[in-house]
């Protein structure tokens, strides 16, 4: 099928001018990310993980099995590992989080419970099953330490996977990932035993002023959580999830907690007004000094937002993507060794072991680890909005309450006069009946918020 | 499964057969690559040493019972420097850079040996192989230490292929990132045939020294010679287009290179390259760029009326 040269040459005097010229336009030292990350959609996963040759549905077959003729993505040799996966395959979902699949989901239980990587997800959740329906997702648990959310969903038949109790996790074994399709989605062999996989520093991005005792922003890198939580230089951060800060040290102290990823809530002291911002913490390395470490680590690889921090992990080097973890990876038996949590760096794909699962198996199915995390940062999230929303329509009430009741008082004034008008009569009732509901409109509304506050603060404080 | 043994049916003739640039076919294939894949990982993870010189942090591997270690000339830098060397059993010991070859990103060093050891000390070393027998699909084991030396993490293990055999490197599908540098790699009987150098792209453009540049100058590299200067991997597909044109006209294809190999002529359009649209010789141009030599690509040309489809293997600007 290999192509041969047609062509008769033409070898006409090429001088070396000209050559300096086919130089200058044809080649370029390029460091370019194109035909890695974006090319494949999210929406269809494919049978191979190479990422190479990747190029639109549209390249013919032949030239994809050519273009990987020698790599170990060679579909022929994926073919070999589908008995592996024929079992786990039957146990892996896509994981859909407003509508674009971030996750695979790994199914432990026949009650519809399915494992994935936590930190994906946000919003309205739905996994996709075997025969292409989507259907509505809830999580029941999230266990942050480990970046796992036990997903449950009401379908009868969910197949769980088989653990492997007996795992060797040995350095060169074979392991491949199940995908939705009889090939699996990669494979690849343990790099490293499993191990403690340190956490990453997390920031908001900001710089704050080492002077003023307040923790007072004096700038804000581009590209941060913080910028695009809309700080501004000047604010100064007086809370954080509710607790109250008093200084730039305790901001620092308090961030410690938190990982790269996570969401917290700044309260802003702008001026003589309070204002509320919720961001998204960032990796340390993102910052313009970490961001050269960061391209070089990840040079032609898609990292996942959040790649450490693990109790404890395996690595192999599978080629998967970051919205390819959450699903199985199985030894040459074909058991479950382990789920796949993070993409790492370039050479480097991480899975919790078994035995790190397990033992939270069933605190997650039982809502011990009621979803706080993810929870709670979407829905503080539609808390905040909630309540400007809210706080923005009580003021309007109130305002129409106001002009009601004013033009209800000219009214009466006027009925005090002419007391017999029966048309001054009819507005009269009409204004009185007008007041009533604006009346309620502005109790409703302050209900709502007072509800929307009370909620919000359980929410934050329910947060471990 | 027991890790080692003698297989039962004799299937170690065929796992051979399976590296040499063979398919496994199935799982009992599978698991007799494995036991191999598992003897060598935890064999030749002792010869592999993270190496400090000066700022760089990259890897090498011990190749000698007195301790000459294999690494990457951009690791070394040049020659007389002092290198800080950690074993796998997490011991520190001092070396000093010998020669660099950087036309073939080679360098060599060597380890003083252990504190307290006695004049009978031997290093334990790997072998150097053959790359010169080296072919494409030919399965590989890559070792060394990403990101730099880890206490908490031994050399870390990858398993590819060797997509390409070149002049001054092989390139393979096996990983590699800053750090692993100067670390081996080893054909499937466990004996080096590369030192890791440089990335490309795309994750399958890996590339690594031959191990053939060591022993051929070798006396040169124990003199503390620096000669040559390091290789470049520029893309490049040899045409010349028209810049005028609203499409990516060709105008000139230089012989024997890339696109002439590919089948390309004086006239072609390209009008797809990669399953890329390709609007010009400029958005050629970029396209070109964001691929790396060794990369298969697919292409369409528009030749009087017709549309055909070709394959092309990207090339160097150099070779």
């Amino acid at each position: 099928m290999q192509p041969t040269s047609h062509r008769t040459v033409t070898r006409n005097m090429i001088f070396a001018s000209r050559l300096l010229t086919i130089f200058q336009i044809s080649w370029i030292v390029g460091a370019s990310f194109f035909i890695k990350s974006e090319a494949r959609s999210a929406e269809t996963p494919q049978d191979s993980s190479d990422q190479t040759s990747q190029q639109s549905e549209k390249v013919a077959p032949w030239l994809r099995r050519w273009a990987r003729e020698h790599q170990r993505n060679n579909p022929a040799v994926l073919s070999a590992f589908r008995a592996v996966v024929e079992h786990a395959g039957r146990s892996t979902l896509l994981v859909y989080s407003e509508g674009r699949q971030v996750a695979y989901g790994t199914v432990v239980d026949t009650g519809g419970f399915i494992l994935t990587k936590a930190s994906e997800l946000s919003g309205q959740l739905e996994c996709q099953l075997a025969d292409g329906r989507r259907i509505p997702t809830k999580v029941v648990g999230v266990h942050s330490e480990l970046d796992l959310a036990m997903l449950k969903i009401d379908a009868a038949g969910a197949i769980p996977v088989r653990w492997q109790t007996e795992a060797q996790i040995r350095p060169g074994n074979w392991l491949a990932t199940a995908g939705v399709d009889r090939t699996p989605l990669a494979i690849g062999v343990i790099s490293v035993s499993a191990r403690r996989i340190a956490r990453a520093r997390a920031i908001l991005g900001i710089q704050l002023d080492e002077v003023s005792p307040a923790a007072r922003v004096t700038h804000i890198y581009a590209d941060s959580g913080a910028a695009a939580a809309g700080l501004k230089k000047g604010d100064v951060v007086v809370a954080l999830n509710k607790n109250p800060i008093h200084s730039a040290q305790e901001l620092i102290n308090q961030l410690r907690e938190f990982r790269p990823g996570d969401r917290v809530v700044l309260a802003i002291q702008r001026k003589d007004q309070e204002i509320s911002a919720v961001a998204t913490l960032q990796n340390a390395a993102n910052t313009p000094m970490g961001q050269r470490e960061h391209t070089t680590k990840s040079l032609g690889r898609k990292l996942s937002r959040r790649h450490s921090g693990f109790p404890r992990a395996f690595q192999h080097d599978s080629t998967l993507r970051p919205n390819e973890c959450g699903g199985p990876v199985v030894d040459l038996t074909g058991r479950t060794i382990g789920i796949n949590i993070a993409v790492a760096d370039r050479v480097s794909t991480l899975a919790l072991p078994v035995t790190s699962i397990l033992p939270v198996l069933e605190e997650l199915k039982s809502g011990k680890y009621a979803p706080t995390d993810i929870g709670s940062d979407v829905s503080v999230i539609r808390q905040r909005e909630a309540i400007s929303r809210w706080s923005r329509r009580l003021r309007t009430f109130r305002a129409k309450h106001r002009n009601t009741l004013s033009a209800l008082n000219s009214a009466r004034q006027l009925i005090l006069q002419q007391p017999t008008d029966d048309a001054a009569q009819q507005a009269l009732q009409r204004l009185e009946e007008q007041a009533a509901r604006t009346q309620q409109s502005v109790e409703e509304a302050q209900q709502r918020l007072k509800q929307l506050e009370q909620n919000s603060s359980v929410e934050l404080s329910a947060k471990p | 499964m027991t890790g080692s043994g003698a297989p039962p049916d004799g299937s170690e003739v065929s796992v051979d057969q399976i590296f040499s640039g063979g398919i496994p076919q199935n799982v009992v294939e599978l698991q007799a690559m494995q036991r191999r894949q598992q003897d060598l990982a935890d064999r030749l993870k002792q010869f592999a040493v993270a190496v400090r010189i000066g700022p760089a942090q990259g890897s090498g591997v011990l190749v000698s019972s007195d301790g000459y270690v294999l690494t990457a000339a951009h690791v070394a830098g040049q020659p007389g420097r002092p290198v800080l060397a950690f074993l796998s059993d997490g011991r520190a010991v001092r070396g000093r850079t010998l020669g660099v070859n950087r036309s073939m990103d080679a360098g060599l060093l060597k380890l003083d040996p252990p504190d307290n050891s006695d004049t009978t000390f031997r290093w334990p070393h790997a072998e150097m192989g053959r790359a010169d027998r080296v072919k494409p699909g030919q399965w590989v084991m890559a070792l060394g230490h990403p990101g730099g030396y880890d206490s908490d993490r031994p050399a870390v293990v990858r398993i590819g292929r060797v997509l390409a055999v070149r002049k001054n490197h092989i390139k393979t599908d096996c990983k590699l990132v800053g750090g692993d540098s100067g670390g081996p790699l080893f054909d499937m009987q466990g004996n080096v045939i590369g030192i890791h150098s440089r990335i490309g792209n795309s994750l399958v453009n890996n590339m690594h020294a031959p191990v053939d540049a060591y022993r051929s100058d070798w006396e040169r590299l124990l003199a503390s010679q620096v000669w040559g200067h390091l290789p470049g991997t520029r893309p490049f597909i040899g045409v010349i287009g028209d810049s005028d044109s609203t499409r990516a006209l060709i105008v000139q294809v230089i012989p024997g290179g890339a696109a002439d190999q590919a089948g390309i002529e004086v006239n072609d359009v390209i009008i797809e390259f990669g399953g890329a649209r390709v609007q010009n010789f400029s958005s050629l141009r970029q396209l070109v760029r964001k691929k790396d030599p060794d990369d298969r690509v697919g292409l369409k040309v528009e030749r009087d009326g017709e549309v055909l489809e070709l394959a092309i293997v990207i090339g160097t600007g150099e070779e």
